[in-house]
């Protein structure tokens, strides 16, 4: 008989929509992923993402309003973190989101963006990003796929 | 936010004190960043060996620094981390700041 398939496990963080608040997330991330197959730029790329979607959240969907919650969840599957982003506040345009970039001539230093690059590092960085609204809370979810061996959590070696 | 700032001859050695440039602090650190420009200096080393985490606002400051300086100036980046590093790729931006490993390799570019 064959090992059972292991559960996934999950993690909910809950921030004020507050910038200054948005480093206990990253540091949170940072610490999980340091307990994941993932190198150093891996993990690093994991909390920006996670780091620019909680930004983007606060200051777009909140408009600077400190007031409001921000919740972010991770799920250690076999082979990938998913991680799912969640605000109640004004939504993106999906279409927005997943076709993100930024063109710029890096010669030309007038015209070099100071802004608006959140979405472009997220969908570099991740390996799938997907965008929705459900049930009035706006879901931005993320995967990153382990780099070395699936994930075996450390209570069970 | 808490910077060093260090004159070796023409040159400005800029170190932010901080390990996280971030959303929270980017306005903030461009405005010190101006005022050191606005100030009148032109050649600019951003040491970065104390920085661990940016993100796209802490990049936008310190392009908005290059773009404040203008033709006048310039503005060149020493001691940044493999991980920090990817972010420049990330966003290109590793093809618009001459990148230096040291502060002392940086300053010396930048004052022949």
């Amino acid at each position: 008989m064959g090992e059972p398939a292991r559960k996934a496990q999950q993690i909910r963080l809950i921030i004020k929509s507050d910038l200054e608040s948005v480093y206990l997330i990253g540091l949170s991330v940072r610490a999980i992923c340091s307990y994941l197959p993932f190198d150093d730029v891996a993990a690093y790329q994991v909390e920006v993402s996670v780091v620019e979607a909680v930004n983007n959240a606060i200051k777009h969907a909140y408009r600077n309003e400190a007031w409001h919650e921000v919740e972010v969840s991770l799920t250690i599957l076999e082979d990938r973190l998913n991680i799912q982003i969640c605000d109640a506040g004004n939504a993106m345009d999906k279409e927005k989101v997943l076709k993100s970039g930024i063109e710029f001539d890096p010669a030309d230093t007038d015209k070099l963006p100071e802004g608006g690059m959140g979405l472009h590092i997220i969908c570099s960085a991740m390996d799938s990003v997907n965008y929705q609204v459900i049930e009035q809370k706006n879901v931005l979810s993320m995967s990153k796929l382990f780099q070395t061996k699936q994930y075996q959590s450390p209570s069970k070696t | 936010m808490q910077l060093h700032d260090e004159k070796i001859g023409d040159v400005l050695v800029v170190k932010p004190l901080e390990s996280r440039i971030d959303a929270s602090i980017a306005v903030d650190f461009k405005e010190r960043m101006a005022g050191f420009i606005n100030a009148g200096n032109e050649l600019i080393v951003l040491d970065l060996s104390s920085v661990n985490f940016i993100d796209s606002s802490g990049l936008g400051a310190i392009v908005s620094s290059l773009k404040l300086l203008g033709r006048k100036g310039d503005l060149v980046i020493s001691g940044i981390r493999q991980t920090v590093m990817n972010m420049f790729k990330l966003t290109r931006m590793d093809r618009v700041f001459r990148i230096f490993e040291s502060r002392d390799q940086a300053v010396s570019a930048l004052a022949v």
